[in-house]
């Protein structure tokens, strides 16, 4: 059977964290079954399903008409509200290995992109890798619409070897030239908003790209990085760090990437091994760092909040990540990056923002706060609290998955006072206090 | 743990060991033994009475193409490698030298390049140069060329200095989070804004912040003693707090005196700067970025902006500073990762190269041209061959400037240049 603490976990990593439903849902799987429920993320229902991408609401869509707002927001909706928390998890995890910004690719080409990754997230890498690398938002990003027979461009293929498929030191300069040459051809069709591959702009000259020569284009280039001995580990580890630890054991990466050679690079095999674990499920609880887009939408889907994507965006902006515009190539940095000063206080005035923009009271007004409904009386009263200890634990249950310290316990009944009870005025105040500070905790930063 | 001076010092290791153990002594030991050989005293001998000085580092991430920021325009090997993007006086070009000016995008530099404000470090770099971004960064935040370390170069001064400096604030980040730089060294503040540096209290119940705090600050204490990440996130939540309250205490009282553009973020993030300064915190170091060089193409419609962006952003953080009376307490040293291939590509941008500029400004230097000119007629591999070690720069702002030893920073002693006056 699957414990709270097991269901919070697997949420928290495989998604964007546990909503109060969740652990009832959960609670009756096996651990194999609660990997599939959510590895099976497609039959589940998709309540945005009806709701047109932004190029679909405005197909003629221009850089000038479709805000770089519009589609983050368009996107931000899904990642906090999706029933398929599993889908958007691999999207930004695709997003940020895959990094394209939104303020050199223009927006409907990011949005288009965001569709693209949705589709391939959890299919076949290599399939992905060529979708990635005809996707025009990356032809724009890292210059491969301006890749042409006679003046390669070398930016993508530098990217291709070193962050996205090999790793430094596994290549050479030379592989990176022939790599351009190779890919020379593919732009960016505007008026379709799609790619097209131009003939007589690919270089067909005969190319050496890790020792092996011939007139390669993409699909060998694909080949030949499917090929290559450090790509399978290099990928690996670069998922085993994110979904289960920053110090996973390279034993477990070869032991992976065996198994995923065998299995010809097929995604849900290779997600399905790692829950399936017991460096995940045992080994790997809070081991890792939230970031800022994994603290605000966490607070938001484990209270069972709905927040306006807007006080996502400001917050985790302050922090220093925008969906769709990660600093350079390589993506978001990871872990205690986004443990510092600017980014603890900025956690707790995001909880704090949470708490008094789902007052009623503020809601109702509208103005100049973003939308957001929380009832905390409904957490309570679903678990029956009556007292300061009590009201603890039931926030303690759905932040923390009920694994709350001794210590932090203590601290927080000494604020809600002695005679505590849980009465709307109460809740008003000290309950919402509460909240914020369970948010604020160093053990709700972790994932 | 990170072993700060203090720590050694109570540990007791006799500094006669390096002569035996420093070639494989791990550098944060050597940089310890460093600071218990160091006569503390001399360091801030010479800082103005206004307050310390201040080193403001700015950091062009992308690759910022040097040759056309600081153009030979009159050179033919420039025009013949660049038929496109090479820039000339018909362009704009501001001539400073023989034969030498700044891009268009630049100019509004110029009177303060005559008035003796501004020093240029030409074809600056490191060895056996790597064309990756994000090795080449590492490489100036830890000034370590020969390896991947952890520790940047201001973590190291900041722990090498830890007895002359005050408190949290004496250096910044002005940033959504510090720079790797920082890394190994005491906590320094990751500034987005002042106004964002602080705990928002619950509008509709004031009198409840006290008790919050209390409790926000229990719970940091209490997690210190725990395992995994959760000391770390203690130690910088209470840090934070502690900084945040001084902070707050002294940064009310500054009031921009002139205009920074909008639309400009390091403008802005510069006049964050300005307001800590004035504020008095001691800061000693602040760090500003700035992102977008990667002209790999169409850099004739980009880079003028970026560096136009720099040059207001610039102008408008030091008039202001002349304004408030603290021009002669800071320096800026603005560098990049690397410059860019000599000859443009087919896409009319610029590949990843080997050298560039280092650009520094302020009252206190000695204005002028360092380090020789790149020989466009001897590339490598189409690249410039660098002339200037970029640690021969951090050594001289390091000893000239800020007044400190350089060789336990930079974990080797390197030529200084005269950038600034004795």
């Amino acid at each position: 059977m699957t414990t709270r603490r097991e269901t919070g976990h697997l949420l928290r990593r495989a998604g964007f964290g546990a909503r109060p439903s969740d652990f009832e849902d959960y609670a009756g799987l096996s651990w194999e079954a609660a990997v599939d429920r959510v590895l099976d993320y497609a039959v589940l229902p998709d309540a945005l399903a009806a709701t047109p991408t932004p190029t679909q609401q405005r197909p003629d869509s221009d850089e000038l008409r479709l805000g770089a707002i519009d589609v983050i927001g368009w996107w931000l909706e899904r990642i906090i509200v999706s029933e398929r928390s599993f889908e958007e998890k691999l999207v930004f995890f695709w997003h940020d290995h895959f990094a394209t910004a939104i303020t050199k690719a223009p927006p409907p080409l990011m949005a288009n992109q965001v569709v693209t990754l949705r589709r391939q997230a959890l299919g076949n890498f290599r399939d992905l890798l060529v979708a990635v690398a005809t996707d025009p938002a990356m032809l724009v990003y890292l210059d491969g619409n301006t890749n042409v027979v006679g003046n390669p461009n070398e930016n993508y293929a530098r990217e291709l070897y070193e962050l996205h498929t090999l790793g430094r030191g596994n290549y050479t300069e030379s592989d990176i030239q022939e790599t351009a040459r190779a890919l020379t051809g593919w732009g960016v069709d505007r008026r379709a908003q799609g790619s097209r591959f131009r003939t007589n702009r690919h270089d067909t000259g005969v190319k050496t790209i890790f020792g092996a020569s011939g007139n390669f284009d993409l699909e060998d280039v694909a080949d030949l990085i499917m090929a290559h001995p450090d790509f399978p580990t290099f990928m690996v580890a670069k998922l085993a760090r994110y979904f289960v630890a920053p110090d996973v054991s390279d034993a477990y990466i070869i032991r992976l990437a065996d198994e995923w050679v065998a299995a010809d690079f097929e995604l849900r095999p290779l997600l399905r091994a790692i829950f399936l674990s017991a460096e995940f499920r045992a080994g790997s609880y809070r081991a890792l760092i939230k970031n800022p887009l994994e603290f605000t939408v966490s607070a938001t889907r484990n209270l069972g909040a709905t927040v306006a994507p807007r006080l996502v965006l400001f917050t985790a902006h302050t922090m220093g990540l925008i969906p769709l515009n990660p600093p350079t190539p390589a993506g978001w940095p990871a872990g205690a990056a986004w443990v510092n000063g600017n980014s603890v206080l900025a956690r707790s005035n995001f909880a704090n923002a949470l708490m008094v923009a789902s007052r009623e009271r503020f809601r109702e007004r509208g103005g100049d706060l973003p939308a957001v409904s929380f009832e905390p009386m409904e957490v309570l009263e679903a678990r029956g609290a009556t007292d300061a200890g009590s009201t603890v634990d039931a926030f303690a249950d759905v932040l923390l998955d009920g694994e709350i310290d001794f210590h932090d316990r203590e601290i927080l009944i000494d604020y809600l006072g002695g005679g505590f009870v849980p009465d709307e005025a109460a809740v008003d105040e000290k309950g919402r206090g509460l909240v914020y500070l369970l948010l604020s905790s160093p053990a709700f930063a972790l994932a | 743990m990170p072993m700060t001076r203090r720590r050694f010092l109570k540990g007791g290791l006799a500094v006669a060991a390096l002569g035996t153990m420093g070639a494989t002594m791990p550098s944060v030991m050597v940089r310890s033994l460093y600071a218990a050989n160091a006569a503390p005293g001399p360091a801030l001998q010479g800082a103005p009475a206004g307050g310390p000085r201040t080193l403001v580092v700015l950091q062009l991430g992308g690759g910022n193409d040097g040759l056309n920021a600081l153009p030979p325009f009159t050179s033919g090997a420039y025009h013949d490698l660049r038929p496109q993007l090479g820039l000339d006086e018909s362009d704009g070009v501001a001539p400073i030298a023989e034969g030498l000016g700044l891009h268009p995008s630049l100019a509004s530099l110029v009177p303060r390049w005559e008035r003796g404000e501004m020093a240029i470090v030409q074809n600056v770099g490191y060895p056996e140069p790597d064309r990756s971004h994000f090795r080449s960064m590492a490489v100036w935040q830890t000034a370590q060329p020969a390896e991947a370390i952890e520790e940047g170069w201001i973590g190291r001064y900041l722990d090498f200095r830890a007895e002359t400096g005050g408190d949290q604030w004496r250096a910044v980040g002005v940033d959504p989070g510090p720079s790797p730089a920082f890394r190994g060294g005491p906590f320094v503040p990751a500034v987005e804004s002042i106004d964002g540096y602080t705990l928002q209290a619950d509008p509709v119940y004031p009198r409840d912040q006290s008790s919050r705090l209390v409790a926000w600050q229990a719970l940091h204490t209490a997690a210190g003693a725990r395992t995994g990440s959760l000391p770390l996130l203690s130690r910088t939540g209470l840090e934070a707090f502690e900084s945040m309250e001084s902070l707050q205490a002294v940064a009310g009282d500054y009031a921009p005196m002139v205009a920074y553009p909008s639309g400009n973020p390091l403008a802005a993030a510069l006049q964050t700067v300005a307001q800590l300064i004035d504020a008095d915190l001691g800061t000693n170091i602040a760090y500003v970025t700035m992102g977008g060089f990667d002209t790999h193409a169409e850099e004739g419609d980009d880079h003028g902006p970026l560096l136009a962006n720099v040059a207001s952003g610039l102008n408008a953080f030091l008039d202001d500073l002349a304004a408030h009376g603290r021009l002669d307490q800071v320096a800026v040293m603005a560098f990049s990762e690397f410059g860019r291939r000599a000859g443009e590509n087919g896409s009319g941008g610029t590949d990843h190269g080997k050298a560039g500029p280092v650009f520094l400004f302020g009252s206190g230097l000695n204005g002028g041209l360092y380090g020789e000119a790149p020989d466009l007629r001897n590339l490598d591999d189409g690249d410039l061959r660098y002339s200037v070690d970029f640690r021969s720069v951090y050594a001289s702002v390091l000893e000239g400037w800020l007044g400190s030893e350089s060789e336990p920073v930079l974990l080797g002693k390197f030529e200084t240049l005269p950038i600034f006056r004795a």
